[in-house]
């Protein structure tokens, strides 16, 4: 697992220009002399649409047509993209100026307003965009998302055009890690041409970016999707000139063309995860992603209310022989309650209480008062992680000596609005993976009612709310490193309402074609491959 | 022969109506909120949510529902899916994918599947018939997904004859090893069912007479005994053809041909409730038209059937 090693590095002041492609030298591999002409293919799974602000399945492709304002790097670093730089003084009012010379691929230069005008279409409750609660923070959102009736605005308050490269950002309340916000997986950040304001239902199919990569017709769902480099892109050149991306209905059939070598990059199905490694040595990226796996627990549910028996259960479970077992070593247990590729993330911030100890679990089990009756572990089915639960029940029912039971639901939605209605009780699948490798990310999403994360916990206390906007609001993101971490070791770790088990990577096999890739937050950075030969 | 058609038609379009309006109600009574997944696991905003359970009508009863959805079909629409594409254009990508996947198949199964039941019949208890007989059973007892796999396994990456994924070599090259795979199971049915009801004529009383008129064999096999064994197998080939084209999906999955198959296994995973009401729309009309159009080729094949 990589660790961060640049939590202090990333004050707000140094986020200016980093070299005229936006990306720290050094921190990509050098394309190859012959590169341009190069081509790779990358399996991809359920095509969706295209617009980065209605885009929920489709980051890879969407990533590579966009430069986003801000860039995180394959070393973790904060670097900037399109933006020259992003400051603020008091972490609610932000001056974003632009690179001059930017264009998106129909020519139209990239400027404050392509930005300002795209966020505001994206709000407008009107147009029904998928990631429009992204923009939530801004002030004026409010208006554009009246719960009743027809919003009587189109713009944003927030938002002004200062001049052509410049554009100032007011949010609703002061958050030191909207620069984080801004970069590439956060696609509802990305600008918008004018000629896909005017037609945005043409960027369903083929987005007009400023990225890398472009589009030369509008894609159809039932074919392999086709990117080639732009050439007038002004950031930093791609390691080959064509992605295609091939459908595939199967991931188990996408791992076997990769192995054949007829296609170059495929993820890893679960099923494969144990054999991975024998059937492509070197050529497995098991990647350290911003993810974080463990076990809601129902705390509406009053038997659940003691921390102890919380304790009890997550130190009943051995997630070492778990992740030998199931996922062929590939996973880290959790020691905190934010993933380690989150920048700054601390050790052990979840102590004693995250360490497999089966006597002191039965012990503080008896404190609580032990545990009548069966004690069931939900998870969404027909998502082939029906082995990961029993292993769960298993380790519970042999260590803690309580009955438990892993239940599947039928399906994803059916699990969905089980837990958003709080229909069962007990212990539940819940995950979280962050757009942005800042501990902000997965702690909002878990604590806070407007996280946006469902199958997170109803944990929502005056005392971490307070907690969590203090941190926000500090600028210095060393201080604010400090006071993220603090929730973790001081509330959490205290009452355990939720209980960590792995941090998550994505996993990804290669044909013989690609030497080595790098990534961003677990997904390679499929620009800057290195073709073997 | 007039009265027979008229009743057959009014026959369904009752089943429509009755078929259409239950899936409608089954498909968005399922637990869960097909709008909660629209982003995977992360939330679309509480008022892009309302707006959109709004434009589809989530937030009315379901005879509502349904009556927007047949005026909506009374005007030759399919409507949009939860994501505002026109669901018309979705499948107008994949039936070509889908019909020629299943159109292949069912060739496939008519020329083997004759092929070998007459093979059988005439040539009854011995090698050939038991032949046909064990290499049916065989077959059956085989799932269709073990089956998928191994062909796939044999001919594609052992013997390399055939692509086993996609379609990116066009028909009948990406189609063939898939379509061999789905007719195996509809010739095996046939091949027994054809045998079947040959023998069963081959002792009726006219084929005597006809031996004892002494017509060649050929003739009695090729005009006599198939035409009046040919009921049972039109009847399930119609049907069969009907399965073929909606109940392809396990082999479009494991083939990756991105037809109507998988269109609906992912609307059925999503609880796309609009694009499951459209697929199966479509599918219902195909199969109650060719089996009404079946019903009416039997009657003339056998004109007992207008009697009933």
């Amino acid at each position: 697992m990589r660790r961060s090693r640049f939590s202090a590095a990333i004050a707000v002041a140094v986020m200016t220009v980093v070299g005229a492609g936006g990306v720290a030298a050094g921190a990509r591999p050098a394309p190859a002399a012959a590169a341009p002409g190069g081509q790779i293919s990358v399996a991809m799974l359920q095509p969706g649409l295209l617009s980065p602000y209605r885009q929920t399945v489709m980051f890879d492709q969407v990533m590579l047509m966009y430069t986003s304002l801000v860039v995180i790097d394959d070393q973790n670093r904060v670097t900037m993209g399109q933006a020259q730089s992003v400051t603020s003084t008091d972490a609610q009012n932000w001056t974003i100026t632009l690179k001059p010379g930017w264009t998106f691929h129909n020519g139209e230069p990239v400027t404050a307003s392509s930005y300002v005008d795209g966020w505001n279409a994206e709000a407008l409750k009107t147009n029904k965009m998928e990631n429009n609660g992204f923009l939530m923070h801004i002030d004026g959102y409010a208006a554009l998302n009246p719960a009743e009736g027809e919003p009587t605005v189109t713009q944003m308050s927030g938002l002004k055009v200062v001049d052509d490269l410049t554009f100032t950002v007011k949010l609703t309340a002061p958050d030191g890690q909207f620069p984080l916000q801004l970069t590439q997986a956060q696609t509802a950040f990305y600008p918008m041409s004018k000629a896909g304001l005017a037609d945005p239902a043409a960027q369903d199919t083929m987005p007009i970016g400023n990225g890398p990569f472009m589009m030369t017709k509008p894609y159809k769902d039932t074919e392999d999707l086709e990117l080639v480099a732009y050439d007038k892109y002004q950031g930093k050149q791609p390691t080959s000139g064509k992605i295609t991306f091939k459908l595939y209905a199967d991931p188990n059939t996408a791992y076997a063309d990769a192995l054949a070598d007829n296609v170059d990059i495929a993820g890893v199905p679960p099923a494969k995860m144990s054999v991975a490694k024998s059937d492509f040595g070197d050529r497995v990226y098991f990647n350290a992603a911003p993810g974080i796996a463990g076990l809601g627990v129902s705390l509406w549910d009053q038997r659940f209310e003691n921390p102890k028996l919380r304790k009890a259960i997550s130190m009943s479970i051995d997630r070492a022989a778990v992740n030998k077992a199931i996922f062929a070593g590939a996973l880290t247990p959790a020691t905190s309650f934010t993933p380690a590729a989150e920048i700054g993330t601390p050790e052990n911030a979840c102590g004693e209480s995250c360490v497999f100890n089966p006597e002191q679990a039965k012990a503080l089990l008896a404190e609580a008062g032990g545990w009548t009756g069966p004690l069931e572990i939900h998870y969404p089915g027909g998502l082939g992680i029906d082995e990961i639960y029993q292993a769960y029940a298993n380790q519970i029912r042999q260590n803690l000596g309580v009955d438990a039971v892993a239940r599947p639901s039928t399906d994803w939605a059916s699990f969905a609005s089980a837990r958003e209605g709080a229909q069962f009780s007990g212990l539940y699948f819940s995950r979280w993976g962050a757009l942005y490798p800042s501990m902000q990310n997965t702690l909002h999403a878990f604590y806070t009612k407007e996280g946006g994360c469902p199958n997170c916990v109803a944990y929502y206390t005056d005392e971490i709310t307070a907690a969590l906007q203090a941190a926000d609001a500090e600028v210095d993101q060393a201080k604010a490193i400090e006071l993220y971490s603090k929730i973790q070791t001081d509330i959490l770790a205290r009452d355990l309402p939720w209980i960590p088990l792995f941090y998550e990577t994505y996993n990804f096999v290669t044909s013989t074609k690609i030497k080595s890739m790098t990534a961003f937050a677990g997904v390679p950075i499929y620009e800057a491959v290195v073709l073997a030969g | 022969m007039g009265r027979y058609i008229r009743r057959r038609l009014l026959e369904l379009v009752v089943v429509f109506f009755a078929v259409t309006f239950l899936i409608h109600w089954f498909v968005y009574s399922l637990p869960g909120d097909p709008l909660l997944t629209l982003a995977g696991d992360r939330v679309v905003a509480e008022s892009v949510r309302n707006e959109l359970s709004h434009k589809f009508h989530l937030d009315r009863g379901p005879i509502v529902r349904y009556l927007y959805y047949l005026n909506d079909l009374i005007h030759g629409r399919l409507g949009y899916d939860l994501r505002g594409r026109a669901i018309s254009d979705r499948l107008r990508a994949r039936w070509p994918i889908t019909l020629k996947l299943g159109l292949t198949a069912w060739l496939l199964e008519v020329v083997l599947g004759v092929g070998l039941g007459v093979v059988a019949a005439v040539r009854r208890h011995r090698l050939a018939d038991r032949a046909v007989m064990l290499g049916t059973v065989l077959i059956s007892s085989v799932p269709y997904y073990v089956m998928a796999l191994g062909a796939q396994w044999l001919f594609g990456m052992r013997w390399r004859w055939l692509p086993i994924s996609g379609h990116r070599q066009g028909w009948p090259t990406s189609y063939l090893l898939p379509a061999f795979v789905i007719a195996l199971y509809g010739l095996a049915a046939i091949a027994r069912l054809l045998r079947g009801s040959m023998l069963e004529i081959d002792d009726a009383e006219f084929m005597r007479s006809l031996e004892a008129k002494g017509l060649a064999r050929g003739r009695i096999v090729g005009v006599h005994m198939l035409r009046n064994a040919a009921v049972p197998v039109v009847t399930f080939l119609a049907v069969d053809l009907g399965f073929l084209i909606g109940g392809t999906v396990v082999i479009e999955g494991v083939f990756n041909l991105p037809g109507v198959g998988q269109l609906l296994y992912g609307a059925l995973r999503d609880h796309e409730g609009p694009t499951i009401v459209a697929i199966s729309t479509v599918l219902i009309i195909g199969f109650l038209v060719t089996s009404a159009a079946v019903d009416i080729l039997n009657s003339v094949i056998d004109p007992r059937i207008r009697r009933d």
